[in-house]
């Protein structure tokens, strides 16, 4: 698609012609996060409506969890744990990046994303223990709940992990530096969401239940 | 992947040459784009595709209504209802309205282009994959049930769901993604990417009418995509949450799954008024009569949108229930005030006819038929909200898709100058409008009076030879709106095909239009604008052309630029960069 513009000169008969072309536009520097808290308002909405299905359903049951299940809570503890740590050390990444301290960043980055593999492996753990398959007994309407909202925080988690392997090879890059760490920041918002979404789970499912 | 094109410097005799002769686009140009104007026609087409797909499979169900002799299986006719109903409003009719805003949102504010180019390209990408795995998905086989067109949950499966559920659960998903996707690119543009001088009240009608439907959407998909993951989990694994013998079920599935109790549909109802409201502003050539109350009530139709969740929470005599019933009759507020700004702007203005007008009318005439209704349904005692009567096809029919289905393709013969460089034809369109609004109208109709009848939905069995006279009706009514569609297609194709000269060729503002797409050449460079004017009001291109120069509305001829010239700025034009050179200020950047 091409156009049929044909400019002509500026000239004082035509001064509307003086109007200077918009040229390219340098990019607004909160697109990027707006863009994260928009995705981020999604993110709560998916969440809300996990959450809303198992203390609907939980209500409506005799017994929830149903006998025979037994809530992990060594697991479920470490996930808090371990989610709460690596909040800590992506907002230490994006202070130190944003400070002039690519050095620090990367350690921050490194370890936020080593957090986030470590709450993957605690997730699978405690799903491979949910018990599903045909023939399985404790498959129910409680099993398909909690392994939905499981699988929903490893998904937002793995989409995390990404985005900061992204951003921690820019910071390597020197591509990210104190004055232009837009990036990083609307990152370490969205790992924030990563987190509370799972306390979020963790208080509905081990703490409120 | 190239997001942004930039405004290549070439001398203007050089551009002269080559503008009678544009070259040939390569085909990957339109895989690997994130251009707007490139995403929002890939829209569009993929849209009409599927509405193709949607109307065949409607013509086989009415003639099976209308003649149950033919002796389609139950099984099939079931598979047909839900690829008719899935692939029409989500896969066409949200799909088609997505398209037109990703094409004229960013040209509206200014921007000329999406703040999130990316992202919109994944969302058209995921969104026809998707499409297209939810065509294989009822070929493969039977769905369970009636997928999210019933308002009771999928039967369970021992053992767990077949291939062709799993495949249509994925599918879903994958459309609610993409559909995400290209939302959050629209809201961003509208919020961080406005021109100078746009303030949030000075945003045109559709685009602002995109950005609540942007927002609703990114509040109510991530439920839908929810109840998807519960779904898909369920449904692999035997259907023990969402059986309907487990309780609580009823109520996740229809605040979370059933197709007809999702705020999304409302949404479409909100694009359309928006679209309607610059197209009914910029033939009448003035400024909406009171554009900050149209903005207020589109931002209520999006609030209430949310009601279709409550309003779901009964499943019989929804409609006689108070609290549902006031929810319900809420929309018709914003809706009524909307409409009767529309002939005050008209009867203020002065209105030039133009084709996309019919459609607006003929919107206009369907919601008539649907108020109407809905005093029938109340005053009949119907059980229609339920899903259980074929009352629910009529209003679906009537007032769901019906007019923002015409006021979409009005929208097409509206913006197709900017779209394509040339006008679609006039007589194609009006037929268009009436084949549209006669087919949604009898289709409609003959639903209605089935509920009337007391014929639950669906059923062909035992029905009296009025009530199979109803069905035929129905069958003719959707005959017609095929043969629209078949006229607009071939319209359109004439329209965006190849070219051989610039013969037809439409002017940059043909209408002389009120907002910023129409400042820039028809079709846009790539780089969207050679010079943004400067926003002084939700009329931009008004004001310039009649206050700021001090020039009365009535002194201005009706022409805008000659055709061919493809210049906004042509001396003795009449165009708004003509009219208000001296208003136009430059600007290199955003602030």
């Amino acid at each position: 698609m091409t156009t049929t513009t044909v400019p002509t000169a500026p000239t004082a008969a035509n001064p509307s012609q003086l109007a200077l072309p918009s040229g390219q536009r340098p990019r607004p520097r909160n697109l990027l996060n707006i863009g994260v808290l928009v995705v981020v308002t999604g993110g709560v909405a998916l969440f809300t409506t996990l959450i809303a299905a198992y203390v609907s359903i939980g209500h409506a049951a005799k017994a929830w969890p149903p006998g025979g299940v037994t809530l992990d809570v060594y697991t479920g503890n470490m996930l808090a744990i371990t989610a709460l740590m690596s909040a800590v050390t992506v907002e230490w990444a994006s202070y130190a990046v944003k400070k002039g301290d690519p050095a620090q960043g990367t350690w921050g980055l490194l370890l936020t994303a080593g957090f986030g593999a470590g709450f993957l492996l605690l997730l699978w753990q405690l799903g491979s223990k949910i018990g599903f398959g045909p023939g399985s007994a404790k498959i129910g309407p409680f099993a398909v709940v909690f392994f939905a909202m499981l699988a929903s925080s490893g998904a937002v988690t793995l989409l995390g992990i990404f985005a900061l392997l992204m951003v921690l090879a820019r910071v390597l890059g020197h591509q990210m530096t104190d004055t232009n760490s837009e990036m990083l920041r609307a990152v370490a918002w969205y790992w924030d969401f990563v987190v509370v979404a799972w306390l979020a789970v963790f208080s509905a499912v081990w703490l409120f239940t | 992947m190239t997001v942004l094109q930039e405004r290549p410097d070439v001398e203007p005799a050089v551009r002269a040459q080559t503008a009678t002769a544009p070259p040939a686009v390569p085909a990957d140009a339109w895989v690997n784009t994130s251009d707007h104007k490139r995403l929002g026609l890939l829209f569009i087409y993929a849209a009409l595709f599927f509405l193709v797909a949607s109307g065949l499979s409607a013509l086989v169900i009415g003639a099976q209504q209308a003649s149950p002799s033919l002796g389609l299986a139950v099984s099939r006719f079931d598979r047909l209802y839900g690829l008719h109903s899935q692939s029409g409003i989500l896969l066409f009719l949200t799909a088609i309205w997505i398209g037109l805003a990703t094409y004229v949102v960013p040209l509206q504010v200014g921007a000329g282009r999406l703040a999130l180019p990316r992202l919109s390209a994944m969302g058209f990408w995921t969104y026809l994959i998707g499409g297209a795995t939810l065509l294989v998905s009822y070929l493969t086989g039977q769905v369970n049930g009636l997928g999210i067109t019933q308002s009771s949950p999928l039967a369970p499966i021992p053992g767990g769901a077949d291939s062709a559920t799993l495949l249509w659960i994925v599918s879903l998903g994958m459309i609610a993604v993409g559909f995400l996707f290209a939302s959050a690119s629209l809201l961003v543009t509208v919020a961080g990417l406005r021109t100078d001088g746009m303030t949030v009240l000075r945003v045109p009608a559709f685009s602002w009418a995109t950005l609540v439907a942007s927002v609703v959407t990114m509040v109510a998909t991530p439920v839908f995509l929810g109840g998807l993951v519960l779904l898909g989990i369920d449904q692999r694994f035997g259907g023990h949450l969402l059986a309907s013998t487990t309780p609580g079920s009823l109520g996740i599935w229809q605040r979370a799954l059933w197709l007809y109790g999702r705020p999304d549909l409302y949404l479409l109802t909100v694009l359309a008024l928006g679209a309607a409201s610059d197209i009914v502003a910029t033939h009448a050539r003035r400024p909406l009569l009171e554009h900050r109350v149209a903005l207020i009530m589109l931002a209520l139709l999006g609030a209430l949108s949310l009601g279709s969740w409550v309003s779901n929470a009964r499943t019989t005599h929804a409609v006689v229930v108070p609290t549902y019933t006031a929810l319900m009759a809420g929309v018709v507020i914003p809706l009524g005030i909307t409409v009767l700004m529309w002939l005050g702007t008209a009867a203020k203005g002065r209105p030039h006819f133009h084709v996309s007008l019919l459609f607006v009318a003929g919107a206009i005439g369907l919601w008539v038929i649907g108020a109407a209704n809905a005093l029938g349904a109340a005053l009949h005692h119907v059980d229609g909200i339920g899903g259980t009567s074929s009352w629910i096809a009529g209003n679906v029919h009537t007032v769901v898709v019906g007019p923002p289905t015409l006021i979409a393709v009005g929208a097409i013969y509206h913006w197709a100058p900017k779209m394509w460089g040339r006008p679609l034809r006039p007589a194609a369109g009006g037929l268009v409008a009436l084949t549209l609004f006669g087919g949604f109208a009898a289709t409609g109709l003959a639903y209605y009076f089935l509920g009337y009848n007391g014929v639950p939905l669906g059923q062909t069995a035992d029905i009296t030879s009025y009530q199979k006279g109803l069905y035929a009706l129905a069958e003719i009514g959707g005959v017609v709106v095929v043969l629209g569609v078949l006229i607009l297609l071939a319209d359109l194709v004439m329209a965006a095909g190849p070219r051989r000269d610039t013969s037809g060729t439409a002017a940059d503002d043909p209408y002389q239009g009120l907002t910023l797409e129409w400042a820039t050449s028809s079709p846009p460079p790539p780089w969207g604008f050679d010079s943004v004017p400067e926003v002084r009001s939700a009329a931009p291109l008004y004001y310039l052309r009649h206050v700021a120069d001090g020039m009365s509305p009535g002194s201005m001829s009706p022409g805008s630029g000659s055709p061919g010239s493809g210049n906004p700025g042509s001396p003795g034009s009449g165009s708004p960069a003509d009219a208000s050179a001296a208003a136009i200020t430059a600007r290199a950047g955003r602030p």
